[in-house]
């Protein structure tokens, strides 16, 4: 058994008070080459503000010029934008920053103004904008880079069948760490990575497929927080064999670890949330998986509780319970799970009961579905 | 300011693909006589027809009962606005954040490094706590979701500056928690155009660079080469012109 230390985000959460304390004490000179990096809090935990310095990199990513960007939380927004325009050395590139508040009526015709060649943000984000683009202005994008939540296949096919001239790539990027892997090599599929210069990955405790917590170390040199063995909440593996490209590590996400907290469609639910529900239901053994289906052309949100039965809660009480526990579980501060399905975002709760969880799955109330 | 004027007046009109506004004009050639152009106006045009000059920048979704409008700035602009003052590390805190986002690109404009707020209030008071925030760029509603915070401060901020289309009792009280308090008058679509204190509300000082008339309502021009340029643009508002010390000013109504 590993022994090692293993930072959790407390852990972090001290150390970056103590990295703004010493930026306050010693401003940088120039500006632009820095940035507060503020995680949204949306975990139900202490927010995360810590200084954060961008790499020296000078040129655009893509020659394409027209960026749309579709991210949630604000200090990413303004990264990318602020990153966008310092790498813009040509000075020609333009960006656009969509907000939830924006995919509304007349947006179709913005968009087709705009006329976007590259999109990048969180999937779910940016499959919701894409109801709102139309075949014309999908039909110029000839990028997508994705960030920040699992791709499953749902997305994947969507991605695939609105953006046709688009070369979808995902990076692994998190709001505490920041970018985790290299630019894609071009030779992965889809939750397939290559670790960036100076990150090391490790998988804790993997289980008989080699899944488990991802945990990260980084130096910090090139930016300011330095991470050892971090656990970012997400289950990956360690791919076999060498990539095409040379890159001689390559590793799999597989999804939130329902170590904190799951995002999907929009919505995001916390573990202690389902905790609360569940022991409101007097449920002792229990999973609430999420998944990502596409319903009509568009994007919902579903999820499955899979419950071992006891003495008290036995399986004529499926219905009861998939009530109750939508009517409980909250996805955002206000609305509830019953309110999302009632709006169409997401799908009736399933409940099944099952003799036993996955192995391994006992203390995590809360995951993505996995194939 | 008169020849500036002249000279963008004959850029706009003589443009070769952007024709918004030499459409609107027709023949007609005196300042004076050129019809005002409105919002509805602008969001009826498509971007290619005022686009007057094509470079890097920023686009932004404005968003009203005549529909949504996209807008484009480029970052050269966006500094020469005159959104806050310098400070070490401000806070940039507004109800849209595609004003947040232009207004952290002005600060980094002018090399300070700024804290965004998030749409989380809490998240936004932890955050400004652990930067030890100086000064605060916000409008009126985001000021007030900070009042808490601002009175359970220790010492004044050096300054608050509150950008927004109206002014409330809040933004009005602010300089109990800054040693300088601003209020600038500014559309998303505009830019900022004209100034006031707590203490001189409701006489703004029209900005450098820009001229205000009154026409059924606040009509507003700015000599700067926009990507869309503000020419006789109705502004929605109203108030009362004048002048003090040499300076244009008008009474917000």
């Amino acid at each position: 058994m590993d022994t090692r230390t293993v930072q959790e985000r407390e852990d972090i959460v001290r150390i970056a008070g103590e990295r703004m304390k010493e930026f306050i004490a010693h401003p940088p000179r120039d500006a632009r080459l820095w940035g507060i990096r503020t995680t949204s809090g949306t975990t139900g935990g202490v927010p995360l503000i810590v200084p954060h310095r961008y790499p020296p990199v000078r040129g655009r990513i893509f020659k394409e010029r027209r960026m749309l960007q579709c991210y949630g939380s604000m200090s990413s927004r303004l990264s990318f934008s602020h990153v966008t325009h310092m790498r813009d050395t040509a000075g020609d590139s333009i960006s656009l920053s969509l907000d939830g508040l924006d995919l509304g009526q007349g947006l179709e015709r913005v968009l087709d103004e705009f006329e976007a060649e590259i999109i990048v943000g969180y999937p779910s984000f940016v499959a919701r904008v894409s109801e709102h683009m139309s075949a014309g202005a999908r039909a110029r994008v000839a990028h997508i880079r994705l960030s920040g939540e699992f791709i499953d296949d749902s997305l994947r096919r969507l991605f695939e069948e609105r953006f046709t001239h688009a070369d979808v790539t995902a990076m692994y990027i998190s709001a505490e760490t920041g970018r985790l892997s290299t630019f894609p090599c071009g030779h992965l599929p889809l939750n397939n990575y290559h670790p960036a210069p100076g990150v090391v990955v490790e998988i804790a405790e993997p289980g008989d497929d080699g899944a488990g917590d991802i945990l990260i170390s980084k130096d910090g040199k090139e930016e300011v927080l330095p991470f050892e063995r971090y656990r970012v909440g997400d289950v990956g593996r360690i791919m076999s064999g060498s990539c095409p490209c040379g890159a001689a590590v390559t590793f799999e996400v597989l999804g939130r670890s329902g170590h904190d907290y799951l995002k999907l469609a929009g919505a995001i639910v916390r573990r202690e949330e389902v905790e609360r529900v569940a022991r409101l239901l007097g449920l002792q053994e229990y999973l609430l998986e999420g998944l990502l289906k596409i319903r009509g052309g568009s994007l919902v949100g579903a999820f499955e509780l899979s419950i071992v039965p006891t003495k008290s809660v036995g399986e004529g009480e499926a219905a009861r319970l998939a009530e109750v526990f939508s009517r409980e579980l909250k996805l955002t501060p206000t609305r509830t799970l019953e309110a999302l399905v009632a709006e169409g975002l997401f799908e009736p709760l399933a409940v099944r009961f099952v003799a036993e969880l996955p192995q391994g799955e006992k203390r995590l109330p809360l995951r993505m579905k996995r194939d | 300011m008169e020849k500036e004027l002249s000279q963008l007046i004959h850029f706009v009109r003589e443009h070769p693909t952007a024709r918004l506004y030499a459409e609107k004009w027709g023949t007609e050639t005196a300042f004076e006589s050129l019809p005002a152009v409105s919002r509805k106006e602008l969001a009826c045009a498509p971007m290619a027809s005022r686009r007057y000059k094509e470079g890097g920048g920023m686009a932004r979704v404005l968003r009203d009962a005549d529909g949504p409008l996209l807008i484009e700035w480029s970052y050269a602009d966006i500094a020469a606005e005159p959104y806050g003052v310098p400070a070490a590390r401000p806070l940039v805190y507004f109800a849209d954040p595609g004003e947040s986002l232009t207004a952290a690109a002005w600060c980094y404009e002018h090399n300070m490094v700024p804290l965004i707020g998030e749409q989380n209030a809490a998240v936004v008071v932890r955050a400004a706590e652990a930067y030890q925030v100086d000064a605060l760029l916000c409008d009126g509603r985001s000021l007030t979701a900070l009042e808490p915070y601002l009175t359970e401060r220790r010492a004044p901020l050096e300054s608050i500056s509150v950008v927004d289309t109206s002014f409330s009792s809040g933004a009005l009280s602010a300089a109990r928690y800054a040693k300088r308090v601003r209020l600038v008058l500014a559309l998303p679509e505009t830019g900022a155009f004209a100034e006031s204190s707590p203490d001189t509300y409701p006489t703004f000082s029209v900005l450098p660079g820009c001229m205000v008339e009154e026409d059924d309502g606040l009509i507003l021009t700015k000599v700067a080469h926009l990507v869309t340029p503000v020419i006789r643009y109705r502004t929605g508002l109203r108030g009362l012109p004048g002048k003090k010390n040499g300076t244009q000013t008008f009474a917000l109504a």
